[in-house]
């Protein structure tokens, strides 16, 4: 091969290489797809290994969000309570989707909720389709949002005698990690698992619940690495929730701030009943 | 770490670390060392931009959940390259039928609207120039030429992680190589040209 053949596939080589911005970009997105679709299989992985990555321990963060909240939103005083989460949503694919129910398995994963995680290590969850056992709900009534906000409360989960027993193993096993959030980007976890419950919240059609906690978000994480997200959910639980005013002008700042989004078509269509009424 | 070590070892502290037989398997270790390679990879073999990320998001979410099953009768570099092209096969085959590969006429050989090449354009004219060849091949023989010639994959590797047999590889990588030959002589012969 000539020199000036080399010197083209070289080229090529390092043209196509990502950019740091890129990667970054890709990570994100990874850890977000898992804790929105593959959290399930993650937390299996975790189950069965010494450590936590930062991938792998997706469904710990869950904890760690729940701890970062009571002491967060107890000064905001956001009507949040940690309970019991739903079960994780499963993988969207439909490959994805069959690799995680093989790795399934029928116990329940439990976490207690202690002010130790606080400060600790997240307690990696054995099971996807339990995954976390803390999560974030509603305390007032929707029907009066108004109501003064209670401050979080953390408690542990009810178990029957063998998950309690399965809960002291993990515990004690999780002792002997404390150190493995090491490779964990804690900055991020957090935001995600609050961003999925959000989410969960507006596809189970309680916008004023995803409003309650992207209304949190500036006081959770006031660096947020997902602005773009958050703004989008916003716009979204905004037009479900028919405050079409408030959504109209959070739709236009989106569209201002992220011009090329790919979240604008899901904006637009939550907000389609709207977009129609108005033509 | 070498890819060889990578496939029997790759444990660093704070890693998810998969029991594989007498060694361990670490998904970040994975990731970290194979993720510029995919990326690279993905473009080459005419994934755009745009979807690459979602692609490789694809990538490791596969590999994360079959890292436990990895036996390691392979290297893990040719185990995430057969989840790769598998992938971007599928992608391809998803989108619309593309039409017949152009043929390679010479003012996609070289964009003579284009400035000269300089420090930080010149790979991004090269990259484009080596695109276009790479979309006049066959699929077969573009994965072939990519692993083996932009990625220095052996042949045996590209055999294992092509699911084909190293002789129909090597085949394959010969034709590459004349077309690629070929073009490179018709290249510069128009940057010959140019710069006269």
């Amino acid at each position: 091969m000539t020199d000036r053949a080399k010197e083209l596939l070289r080229q090529g080589r390092e043209a196509w290489q990502p950019t740091a911005q890129q990667k970054d970009a890709l990570r994100k997105k990874l850890v977000l797809a898992a804790a929105t679709a593959g959290a399930a299989s993650a937390a299996t992985l975790t189950a069965s290994t010494a450590k936590a990555s930062w991938l792998g321990s997706l469904a710990g963060w869950k904890a760690v969000v729940g701890v970062a909240t009571i002491a967060a939103v107890t000064s905001v005083a956001t009507p949040f309570v940690i309970s019991r989460m739903k079960p994780a949503e499963q993988a969207q694919s439909a490959t994805p989707a069959r690799q995680a129910r093989a790795h399934r398995t029928d116990s329940e994963p439990r976490a207690a909720a202690s002010s130790a995680l606080a400060v600790t290590a997240p307690t990696p969850l054995p099971s996807p389709s339990i995954a976390p056992a803390l999560a974030l709900e509603p305390t007032t009534s929707p029907a009066n949002p108004s109501a003064l906000p209670e401050p979080l409360v953390a408690h542990e989960t009810t178990a029957d005698t063998t998950a309690a027993h399965e809960g002291a193993q993990r515990r004690s096993a999780a002792g002997a990690r404390t150190s493995a959030t090491a490779g964990l980007p804690r900055d991020l976890g957090p935001e995600a698992s609050a961003l999925l419950r959000a989410n969960t919240a507006l596809r189970q059609g309680d916008s004023r619940m995803a409003l309650r906690i992207a209304d949190a978000q500036p006081t959770l994480f006031p660096r947020a690495q997902l602005r773009e997200e958050w703004l989008a959910l916003r716009a979204m639980a905004l037009c479900r929730a028919g405050d079409h005013a408030r959504a109209d002008a959070v739709r236009r700042q989106f569209a201002q701030r992220f011009p090329s989004s790919i979240h604008l078509v899901r904006i637009a269509r939550a907000c389609e009943s709207h977009d129609d009424a108005q033509r | 770490m070498s890819r060889a070590s990578l496939a029997v070892a790759g444990k660093q502290d704070g890693d998810t670390d998969v029991p594989h037989g007498d060694a361990t398997l670490s998904f970040d270790v994975v990731y970290e060392e194979n993720v510029d390679y995919l990326w690279r990879t993905a473009r080459a073999l005419g994934v755009a931009e745009d979807a690459v990320e979602d692609l490789l998001q694809e990538a490791f979410l596969i590999v994360h959940r079959r890292l436990h099953e990895f036996e390691g009768r392979s290297q893990v570099r040719t185990w995430v390259t057969g989840i790769l092209v598998n992938l971007v096969r599928n992608h391809r085959r998803s989108r619309a039928r593309r039409p017949e590969a152009p043929e390679l006429a010479d003012d996609q050989l070289v964009d003579e609207r284009a400035p000269k090449p300089d420090d930080h354009a010149d790979n991004e004219v090269a990259a484009r120039a080596l695109r276009a060849f790479l979309d006049a091949l066959s699929e077969e023989q573009r994965v072939v030429f990519v692993l083996s010639e932009i990625e220095e994959l052996s042949a045996p590797e590209i055999a294992t992680a092509t699911n084909t047999n190293v002789n129909t590889v090597y085949y394959r990588l010969a034709a590459a190589r004349k077309e690629y030959a070929s073009f490179v002589a018709r290249l510069r012969a128009k940057e010959t040209w140019r710069s006269a």
